[in-house]
């Protein structure tokens, strides 16, 4: 990575820092912890290596960021709960190539997803497809189909379902 | 747009797929994203269920690729659905009937909508059945010509496959970017930063071009690997079929330099290229094993190549330790275990900072 580009990201963080530690203060994170998330945060930015969203919106990009992490930790914390398990620092470990047996699981449930997706009735499979696949918003299904925003909303969000409902029964 | 009141007014089991797209999607501000934390914060419920959410829409990032897919079902604007796939021979030979079916205005189908669910759906295949024809031959008369780029990207540290619709397949090694545009008669690819391995299909009707930097690779049915080193010079390296590399400096009518399995080529940020010379594959694509084989280099070069993998980098803080020679094979997936070696087998330590990795000649004091 060319210096210069880790320079920018550094001097975009810190002129952003004070009203990130106090959105990081309004997610309910205690005040002592507000630094690490921003620390973490940082570490993200240069691991995610995309200047051109910090250049374009920084403040957005950097609290969506910040938002992930407290949720992950939200989630840890569940988990821990669950199942008494130490979750280990998972900052050095790039994401792990799936194991032969997972990657049989992710077929084997891609396949069936495949297969909800299919079996769903119209226009329900058309506005997933779209959204999903050829990233077209909800307004912009709305539009191109002729139909009532929320009606696209519901009926996505009972095709996920759908499909989510589906997927559970397998396992 | 959807707000935080709307998303709870949903049913409970409906709430974290909208969270899930407004917070993926939706360009969530500032108190949407706090509405949302709060959420998640209410119930175990709610984090079970929006990892479900999130869970779902990953497996589908699976099936991109899928030819059920790939093309966008086409849609009027009049509210109609319809689709090409699918489509029997015989529905041509009723095309002056239905092509006469009045359409229905938005409004009226907005009313029509409200109504009983079984009724809705009758109408959706009817208007289904009545418009694949009109579908075709909108569809014919716009051929989908107009051209369109999709970038590729790995962040530091990971490396992907990707299938591209062609059949032919690239894999993207660390911190690395690839333009794709694909038309009728051409495949054009931009390397704009990192390293890929490329395997391309044969097809003699749409060349395979990889521009990178200051020279590109036109292609036949090959497997080759181009990486974008430090100083904008870009090594090729062929390991099957056969490439031509050509440079800006060349210009357009010299013949492109020919390579053959197991060569590869530099060519510099000023397009000069270098002598073909031989390399063994398995070293060159050891990076596709996510792993990597340091064998008797300078530490100076070796947290180079190391620092391509590590969000933090890597800072040689003692020059005295930076012309020692080291060897070291690691795992991409496990670099922690770097330092554990670079600490037992040689007179090193480091020390974690937030930004960066400080190396250094070991501290005396014991």
């Amino acid at each position: 990575m060319p210096s210069e580009s880790s320079q920018f990201l550094e001097i975009v963080f810190k002129q952003h820092y004070a009203p990130l530690r106090r959105f990081i203060r309004r997610l309910g994170v205690k005040d002592e912890q507000c630094d690490d998330i921003a620390q973490e945060v940082y570490f993200r930015l240069v691991r995610q290596n995309a200047p051109e969203k910090l250049q374009q919106s920084p403040r957005p990009y950097l609290f969506t960021i910040a938002t992930n992490i407290v949720r992950d930790d939200i989630r840890k914390r569940q988990r821990n709960m669950n199942s008494q398990h130490i979750v280990i620092e998972e900052h050095m470990v790039p994401d792990e190539a799936p194991t032969p047996e997972q990657r049989l699981e992710i077929e084997r449930k891609a396949s069936a997803l495949k297969n909800s997706i299919l079996e769903l009735p119209q226009p329900k499979r058309n506005i997933l497809i779209l959204n999903r696949f050829h990233s077209r918003s909800c307004p912009q299904i709305a539009d191109e189909m002729g139909l009532p925003l929320r009606s696209v909303q519901r009926y996505l969000n009972e095709a996920l379902n759908y499909c989510r409902n589906h997927l559970s029964k397998l396992s | 747009m959807t707000t935080p009141a709307d998303i709870n007014k949903l049913p409970a089991d409906l709430q974290a797929d909208a969270w899930f797209q407004l917070i993926s999607f939706g360009n969530p501000d500032e108190d949407q994203l706090v509405a949302y934390i709060e959420w998640l914060r209410e119930s175990d419920e709610h984090v079970k269920a929006y990892g479900e959410a999130e869970a779902t829409w990953n497996l589908m990032n699976t099936l991109q690729s899928e030819p059920e897919f790939r093309e966008p079902p086409s849609v009027s604007s009049h509210g109609k659905v319809f689709e090409l796939r699918n489509r029997k021979p015989h529905d041509r030979q009723s095309e002056p009937q239905t092509r006469q079916t009045p359409a229905h205005s938005p409004k009226e189908k907005t009313a029509f909508l409200s109504r009983l669910k079984l009724i809705r759906l009758a109408q959706w295949s009817s208007v289904l059945a009545s418009i694949l024809v009109a579908a075709f031959f909108i569809h014919s008369a716009n051929p989908p010509n107009e051209t369109e780029s999709t970038v590729f990207r790995t962040a530091i540290g990971n490396v992907k496959t990707w299938q591209l619709d062609d059949g032919s397949e690239m894999t993207l090694n660390t911190n690395s970017q690839v333009k794709v545009t694909y038309t009728q008669s051409s495949r054009n690819i931009t390397l704009t930063r990192g390293e890929v391995l490329f395997n391309v299909v044969k097809d003699p009707a749409r060349p395979f071009v990889v521009a990178a930097r200051s020279g590109s690779i036109e292609v036949l049915g090959t497997l080759f690997n181009v990486r974008i080193l430090p100083g904008d010079t870009v090594r090729v390296s062929l390991v099957e079929g056969s490439v031509g590399v050509k440079t800006a400096k060349q210009g357009d009518s010299a013949p492109s330099k020919k390579l053959t399995a197991h060569q590869e080529v530099f060519y510099a940020a000023n397009g000069q290229l270098s002598e073909t010379q031989s390399f063994t594959p398995a070293d060159t694509l050891l990076w596709t094993e996510r792993k990597l084989d340091l064998n008797n280099v300078l530490l100076s070069e070796a947290v180079k190549e190391i620092n391509r993998y590590m969000p933090r980098k890597l800072v040689i803080e003692d020059p005295g330790i930076a012309d020692q020679n080291i060897s070291i094979f690691i795992s991409i997936n496990n670099l922690n275990s770097l330092f554990t070696s670079l600490e037992s087998l040689y007179d090193i330590e480091s020390e974690r900072r937030f930004d960066k990795i400080i190396l250094r000649k070991k501290n005396k004091k014991t």
